[in-house]
């Protein structure tokens, strides 16, 4: 028996071996690279695209010249790029990276430099865009300045997801730690809730939001996608208290604190993460909302980023893609913004909890 | 630095089957208990009724001769050290020292001084700044024990401490604790299910077994005379050798072999009880081979294949050395052995055996 063994042994060639495995490792490598990039591309060159034709369109046409030759500058220059990053280091890397950066500048201000303008974006200090486009008189009055929409989604989206915060919170730490008579079905009950398309309650929505007089006003809309949300980010929220250990707060506990004091100075320093990520969520969705916005005012009562772009989009603007690309670019800051400076925070949402 | 008694302490989730079935306890001031048993033999029940946790179903729970029953946790004035150290991860060490005080409203220069004062006796005064994420599991065991401390609490309650902690961290915890404890003379309840903790840790070993004090005693009279055999076989290490034996008229019969017995009984169901400390090799004797062997250092640990079946016993190194295989003779002293009845399992006084 142990001969065989040592027989065997002797005959592997675990050279060979190690480089069959470096080879294969190598090739997966390459591949998930490759497949990355493919499935990436659809995603990035639209968005590129959209911010090309908002610098560059004029009247009417789209310079699709433009985004050919700022591609086939940046295409080259994101690969030296990476391929610098990766074999060079500290202050060669430095000046390598600064060097090629102002090379493809330079070339790309050749290239392209002559057709970029900010004419697109003139709406942002025009309060009248539809007179200066159409000439006086034309529905004048009735489009207002970006700046007001802008607000408006500002407020519906900081309202609603600060109500959806407050509520999810309290309500997830009041389903993870207490139990009460009907917990099961009341937790069943928020994911079929969240199963139903929001859609098929628009007609009595509507007619609710009647009764109480909120037609017309950002309450409206506000409540409705609150209440519509709400469900989801309980169980998020309910999923990390559930990763809070009872023996902290037990302990908070007979160090003298009250459960409230416990609560606040002990559990939630622990969910501030997940209260971060449903935060940010929660104003997203607040900030692209449009079916009830829209269904939910019966004139042009008020404006929000999105039916704003609706209607720049639509054809009494005289569809000016370059303006649409403008607008679309200064509706998407904001969310941009955010999930630069909490993307952190983002990647921590899980079902079950709170991460390490 | 409270005396401590429990009457009747009773707490049933489920009226069949209580967790905690009558306890009656007195604790006098600066003493160390233990409580052993068994996982899910309601030790961690019992402490945390105790704290003022849970509730007690009924039975009566007195400090100082006082009810404390309806006393809420948080004005109870007790510290715990779990099993999880459940320190606060958002705070520094220092803050979570301070963490107790914060309710007693004292000065803040008071309150730190005394956070140190007890920082330097559990000898963690260099980790203040830290957080608890960054000490090791020994450290962040001193730094819970520094927290239920620092309050100067009525009783101090330990819930399995040193389970977390690698062999030789918690030989040192050990004894630390111990020297702690008689250093502040608080009152101290340690929950374990190791016996070696309980039996060098305490001064008293409370047994429990199904929500019931079995025995109430020092280490020594628990091992020597043990109620019944569920104390007998849970201390002492290695465990307890056990034989079932018949007693045939001041004969007992265990298997093929015979053993006069001392004293009488009128039980004829026997379970005999031997420790393997207290057997030694000798000329007259238990005949057996050598079956199994476990050097421990000091000591080898044997597996001697008897007519009864396996008997453990201990030799020491210095002593000749046996093989696997080899014939030797066993034979021990009968006042170190211990009779059972075996349909009650309770150890029946003065009656001993010895080989014949």
């Amino acid at each position: 028996m142990i001969q065989i063994q040592s027989r065997s042994l002797a005959v592997t060639d675990w050279k060979r071996l190690a480089l069959k495995a470096k080879k294969i490792r190598r090739l997966q490598i390459g591949f998930l690279i490759m497949f990355l990039s493919l499935v990436s591309l659809p995603i990035i060159i639209p968005y590129f695209w959209m911010l090309v034709i908002s610098f560059s369109a004029r009247t009417g046409g789209v310079e699709s010249a433009v985004l050919w030759k700022a591609l086939s500058i940046l295409v080259p220059f994101v690969m030296v790029w990476i391929l610098i990053h990766h074999n060079l280091k500290g202050s060669r890397r430095v000046f390598a990276l600064t060097l090629t950066g102002i090379i493809a500048f330079t070339i790309l201000w050749n290239l392209v430099g002559a057709d970029v303008h900010l004419n697109n974006y003139r709406f942002l200090i025009n309060a009248n865009i539809v007179e200066d486009i159409r000439g006086p008189a034309t529905a004048g009055g009735q489009f207002p300045w970006v700046w007001e929409a802008f607000v408006n989604s500002l407020f519906v989206a900081t309202v609603s997801s600060f109500i959806k915060v407050l509520v999810s919170t309290f309500a997830g730490y009041y389903l993870s730690r207490f139990s009460f008579k009907g917990r099961p079905g009341f937790l069943q009950g928020l994911l079929v809730i969240d199963a139903f398309p929001a859609m098929i309650l628009i007609i009595p929505i509507f007619i609710l939001i009647y009764w109480l007089g909120l037609l017309d006003t950002l309450y409206g809309p506000i409540l409705v996608i609150s209440a519509f949300e709400l469900p989801f980010f309980i169980f998020v929220m309910k999923g990390f208290f559930d990763g809070v250990p009872w023996d902290i707060e037990m302990s908070a506990i007979s160090d003298g604190a009250t459960r409230r004091q416990a609560f606040w100075y002990v559990v939630l320093p622990q969910v501030r993460a997940g209260i971060i990520a449903i935060g940010i969520f929660a104003f997203i969705k607040g900030w692209e909302e449009y079916v009830f916005v829209t269904s939910l005012r019966t004139g042009t009562s008020y404006w929000v980023m999105s039916t704003y772009l609706f209607y720049v989009a639509q054809d009494i603007m005289g569809v000016d893609y370059g303006m649409v690309a403008a607008v679309s670019v200064f509706y998407l800051i904001p969310s941009l913004i955010l999930y630069l400076f909490f993307q952190k925070n983002l990647t921590q949402m899980t079902f079950g909890g709170v991460k390490g | 630095m409270a005396r401590i008694t429990l009457k009747n302490l009773k707490k049933a989730w489920l009226a069949e089957s209580p967790a905690v079935d009558g306890i009656n306890l007195e604790l006098k001031e600066g003493e160390l208990a233990s409580i052993l048993g068994p996982s899910g033999c309601g030790k961690s029940t019992t402490l945390l009724m105790l704290a003022g946790i849970y509730a007690p179903t009924s039975g009566e729970i007195l400090f100082d001769g006082e009810i404390v029953n309806d006393v809420e946790a948080r004005d109870r004035n007790v510290g715990i050290v779990f099993q999880s150290y459940a320190l606060y991860p958002n705070m520094s060490v220092l803050n979570n020292i301070l963490f107790p005080l914060r309710f007693k409203k004292l000065p803040k220069n008071v309150a730190e001084k005394e956070a140190r004062n007890i920082a330097e006796l559990v000898m963690i005064e260099d980790l203040l700044e830290r957080r608890p994420s960054q000490l090791s599991g020994g450290q962040q065991q001193r730094v819970a024990l520094a927290r239920a401390l620092v309050k100067k609490p009525n009783l101090l309650l330990l819930d399995e401490p040193l389970s977390n902690l690698d062999a030789t961290l918690r030989l040192n915890m050990r004894s630390e604790i111990k020297r702690i404890q008689k250093e502040l003379e608080v009152t101290t309840i340690l929950v374990t299910h190791d016996q070696i903790e309980a039996t060098t840790m305490a001064d008293r070993i409370i047994c429990m077994n199904k929500g019931k004090i079995i025995q109430l005693g020092s280490p020594e009279e628990l091992y020597k005379k043990p109620v019944s055999k569920f104390v007998a076989s849970f201390i002492g290490s290695p465990p307890m050798n056990l034989f079932e034996g018949q007693n045939d008229d001041g004969v007992i019969r265990a298997g093929a072999l015979n053993f006069g017995m001392k004293g009488t009984t009128d039980k004829k169901n026997l379970i005999c009880g031997l420790r393997p400390e207290n057997i030694n090799i000798a000329e007259q004797g238990i005949e057996g081979t050598i079956y199994t062997i476990e050097p421990l250092g000091r000591e080898i640990l044997y597996g001697l294949k008897t007519e009864t079946g396996i008997i453990w016993f201990l030799e020491s190194t210095s002593n000749a050395e046996y093989d696997i295989g080899n014939l030797v003779r066993i034979n021990f002293d009968y006042q170190n052995t211990l009779v059972f009845d075996r349909d009650t399992e309770e150890r029946l006084d003065s009656v001993h055996f010895y080989v014949e």
